[in-house]
C-alpha cells in the first residue's frame, strides 16, 4: 500500500477536501467569515471534478439548492458561520423531515448576532442541537484538528447518505483557519460508501420496516417530498398514530447506527481522579494539559474529547463519571454541554465548567491551574 | 404520466370513485395528450382538497395536461393551496418550504442535468402568487439571472387562501382582505415584466377561460427552459371562496377581469426563443 501523503493545510481545505473525496460534487454557498475558503476551495475543485459549485444569494437558498440537488441525487455540501447557520435552520429541519442528505458546516465565530467575525468561539452547540423547530434527531461533529476536518467530514457525507440524514460540522474559527500536516490517502484508498441508485421494486420512500437509501429524482420512482408529517409513501397525513410513528422512525434510525455515529476519544492516566471532557479546538489546550500533567508529572489526569457532540456521547461520560472525582467541562461559551455532562455524570462526580467567551482561547494554563485545584 | 404508480388494488376496485377508475384506465398516462383531449377523468384524483369552483384546481388540471413530458418532469412546488393538491399528482413533486421553490428547483436542475447528461429532465417550479412574488421573490429572480432552465409559473389567486385570505403582492389596489381590511394600499406587482427585465427568455400570463392559449404558454414555456433559460408564466386563477362569488362564476370573473383591462394577457418571446419555436415546428413538418 502507497503512504499517505502528508500535506500542509488549513482546517477549512480539508474539510473541502474531504468533501470532495468523499464524492460531494454539489455546492452552493454564500461567502461569510471565517468559513470563506470552504467555498472559495471548492469554487476551484468542483468545476476541475465534473461537479457543480453555485454561489447563491443567501445562505437559506444555498441550503435549499443543496437539498434540491440531494434530491436530484448528488452529494452536497455547504458551509456558513453564525448568522448563516441561523438562516439556515428551517431548511435544516425540512432535510430531516424528508430524509435528505446533506453536510452542513457551520465554522463558528462569537455571537449572538454579528458579534465578532474573525474570533472563534463554541457558542453553537446548542443551536446545532435544537436550533431547527421540532422534536428532530440530528449528528453533530466537532473536529478539533485539521486532520480530523478531513476525516470527520468523510464521515460526514458516509453517514449521511446511509442514514438520509443531515450531519452538522461544528467547525470553530481556530480549527477553520489552522494549518497543520494532514495525511491524505491516495485515491482508491479512501471508503467511501456507495448506495445504489438502483433499488428494489417494492422500495418506498419513507418505508417503515426501517432505513431505505434514498433513490433520486429520475429514477423511476415517484413519489412525493414534503416537510409535512408523511406516510412510508411520503403522502401528508395528520393522523396521531402515523405521526408518532414517523417521528419515532427518525429518531430510531440514530439509535441504531449509535456506534458509528458517536465518536470520542480518551487519551491519559488509567485511572483519573480528573478529567477533561471536551471538544473542538478546546481540546488543543486540553491536550497541553495531558500532557503536562499525566505524560511528565504522571498525575491521574485523563481527557476524554468528544469528536461527536449530538447525539451526545452519553455511554462515555456516565462510564467516566463512574472513575473520577471531578469532571472540567471547559467551553468557549458560557457553559453549552456542561449541562448534558452533568446530567450524565448523575451524580457520581463533581462536574465544573470553564468558560471563556472573550473570543479568546482557553489556555492550557488556564485548565492546568484548575485541574491542580482538585487533584488529590 | 406512468401509469404503474397507478394501479387500483382489486378488492378496492368497486369501491373507488368513477373519476379514479376513468383516470387509471382511460387517462394520460403514457400517451401524447394535450388539454383537447381531457375526458371526463381528472389529473388531480377525486378527493383534492381544493374548494368547488377553485381557479387554481382548473389550472393545475390544464397545466399538467399541457406539459410536453410529464414522465420526466419534476414539479417543486411551495406551501399554500397548490401544496395540498400536489401530493394527489402523479408526477415527481416536491413541495419545498414556502419562497424556497426556486432554490430548490436550481438544485434539482443543475444536479439532473449532470446525472443524465443524455435525457431530458424538465424542471417546472408551480407555485401561488404569495410563494412567488412576496416571500419567494429574491430566490425566483437570482434563479433568472442565474439563467437557470428551469420554468417558473405563479398561480396567482391574488391572495394568501391557504390561511384564510390575507392580501399578497399580487392582490389590487384597494382589495379588501384579512389583514386589510381598508384595502390593499399598494398596486399589484407587474411580475411579468420583472421577469423580461430579469432574463426571462419567454414570458406569458395566461388564465383557464383559453385553455389553448395556456397550453401553448406552458409548452413553449417549456420547451424554451428546456433549450435557452429561464421562463415565466402567470396563470389567473381567481379564488371564489376569498374573494366570495359563486363556484360556478370563476371564469366568468376571470373573462370579466380581462375585458375590464384589470388583468391583461400578455406574451413576451425573445429573439432566441422567436427562432428555437421557429425551429421546432419546422421540425414538426
Amino acid at each position: 500500500m502507497a503512504e499517505a501523503k502528508p500535506v500542509l493545510m488549513q482546517g477549512n481545505e480539508a474539510c473541502a477536501l474531504g468533501a470532495l473525496n468523499a464524492g460531494v460534487r454539489f455546492y452552493a454557498g454564500y461567502p461569510i467569515t471565517p468559513s470563506t475558503e470552504i467555498a472559495e476551495q471548492m469554487a476551484v475543485l468542483l468545476p476541475e471534478n465534473g461537479g457543480v459549485f453555485i454561489q447563491m444569494e443567501d445562505e437559506i437558498a444555498s441550503m435549499a439548492a443543496v437539498i434540491g440537488a440531494s434530491i436530484g441525487g448528488m452529494r452536497t455540501l455547504t458551509a456558513t458561520s453564525g448568522p448563516g447557520f441561523s438562516l439556515k435552520q428551517e431548511n435544516l429541519g425540512y432535510a430531516i423531515m424528508a430524509e435528505i442528505p446533506c453536510v452542513v458546516v457551520n465554522v463558528q465565530r462569537v455571537g449572538p448576532s454579528t458579534g465578532v467575525p474573525t474570533a472563534p468561539a463554541q457558542g453553537d452547540v446548542m443551536q446545532a442541537r435544537w436550533g431547527t423547530h421540532g422534536d428532530h434527531p440530528i449528528i453533530v461533529f466537532s473536529p478539533a484538528s485539521v486532520y480530523e476536518a478531513y476525516y470527520l467530514t468523510i464521515a460526514a457525507v458516509n453517514l449521511s447518505q446511509k442514514l438520509r440524514q443531515p450531519v452538522i460540522i461544528l467547525l470553530d474559527e481556530v480549527i477553520g483557519h489552522m494549518r497543520e500536516k494532514v495525511f491524505i490517502p491516495e485515491a482508491g484508498k479512501l471508503l467511501v460508501e456507495k448506495i445504489s441508485d438502483h433499488v428494489p421494486a417494492d422500495w418506498k420512500p419513507y418505508d417503515e420496516k426501517g432505513l431505505t437509501p434514498l433513490v433520486p429524482f429520475g429514477f423511476g420512482h415517484y413519489y412525493h417530498v414534503t416537510g409535512l408529517f408523511h406516510d412510508q409513501y411520503g403522502f401528508p397525513t395528520g393522523d396521531p398514530p402515523q405521526v408518532e410513528r414517523a417521528l419515532d422512525r427518525l429518531h430510531a434510525k440514530l439509535d441504531r447506527y449509535r456506534d458509528e455515529i458517536v465518536l470520542t476519544n480518551y487519551i491519559g492516566h488509567k485511572e483519573p481522579r480528573v478529567a477533561i471532557v471536551t471538544y473542538g479546538c478546546t481540546v488543543r489546550s486540553a491536550r497541553s494539559v495531558v500532557k503536562r500533567a499525566f505524560w511528565q508529572d504522571r498525575l491521574p489526569v485523563g481527557l476524554l474529547s468528544l469528536q461527536t457532540i449530538w447525539p451526545f456521547p452519553a455511554r462515555e461520560v456516565e462510564a467516566l463519571a463512574k472513575q473520577v472525582d471531578v469532571i472540567i467541562v471547559p467551553e468557549m461559551n458560557m457553559g453549552q454541554l456542561v449541562g448534558e455532562v452533568d446530567r450524565y455524570a448523575c451524580g457520581q462526580a463533581k462536574v465544573i465548567p470553564l468558560n471563556r467567551y472573550d473570543g479568546e482561547m482557553i489556555t492550557p494554563d488556564q485548565m492546568f491551574e484548575l485541574v491542580g485545584r482538585w487533584l488529590p | 404520466m406512468k401509469k404503474n404508480i397507478f394501479q387500483i388494488s382489486p378488492s378496492f376496485y368497486d369501491v373507488m370513485p368513477a373519476e379514479y377508475r376513468e383516470l387509471v384506465e382511460n387517462g394520460p398516462f403514457e400517451k401524447k395528450v394535450g388539454v383537447s383531449d381531457l375526458g371526463a377523468f381528472k389529473e388531480l384524483s377525486e378527493e383534492h382538497p381544493l374548494c368547488a369552483g377553485c381557479g387554481l384546481a382548473l389550472s393545475l388540471r390544464l397545466i399538467l395536461a399541457s406539459l410536453p413530458n410529464p414522465e420526466d418532469t419534476i414539479i417543486v412546488g411551495s406551501t399554500g393551496c397548490s401544496a395540498i393538491a400536489f401530493p394527489q399528482v402523479a408526477v415527481q413533486n416536491i413541495h419545498s418550504l414556502f419562497g424556497n421553490q426556486n432554490a430548490i428547483a436550481s438544485g434539482v436542475k443543475r444536479a439532473l442535468t449532470l446525472r443524465f447528461p443524455d435525457k431530458i429532465k424538465d424542471v417546472v417550479v408551480i407555485a401561488g402568487d404569495g410563494a412567488t412574488v412576496d416571500i419567494g421573490l429574491d430566490m425566483v429572480m437570482q434563479s433568472w439571472f442565474r439563467q437557470e432552465r428551469i420554468t417558473t409559473i405563479m398561480l396567482d389567486n391574488e391572495a394568501y387562501a391557504n390561511t384564510g385570505g390575507q392580501e399578497s403582492g399580487m392582490s389590487q389596489e384597494g382589495a379588501v382582505l384579512h389583514m386589510a381590511p381598508k384595502g390593499k394600499t399598494f398596486p399589484k406587482v407587474s411580475l411579468p415584466e420583472l421577469a423580461r427585465a430579469s432574463g426571462c427568455v419567454y414570458v406569458a400570463a395566461v388564465n383557464p377561460a383559453k385553455p389553448k392559449k395556456l397550453e401553448k404558454a406552458i409548452v413553449r414555456g417549456v420547451l424554451a427552459a428546456r433549450e435557452l433559460g429561464p421562463t415565466y408564466i402567470q396563470v389567473f386563477t381567481p379564488c371564489p371562496t376569498n374573494y366570495k362569488f359563486k363556484p360556478n362564476e370563476t371564469i366568468e370573473k376571470i373573462k370579466m377581469r380581462v375585458k375590464e383591462g384589470t388583468y391583461e394577457t400578455t406574451e413576451f418571446i425573445s429573439a432566441e426563443a422567436q427562432e428555437l419555436f421557429a425551429r421546432l415546428e419546422e421540425g414538426k413538418k
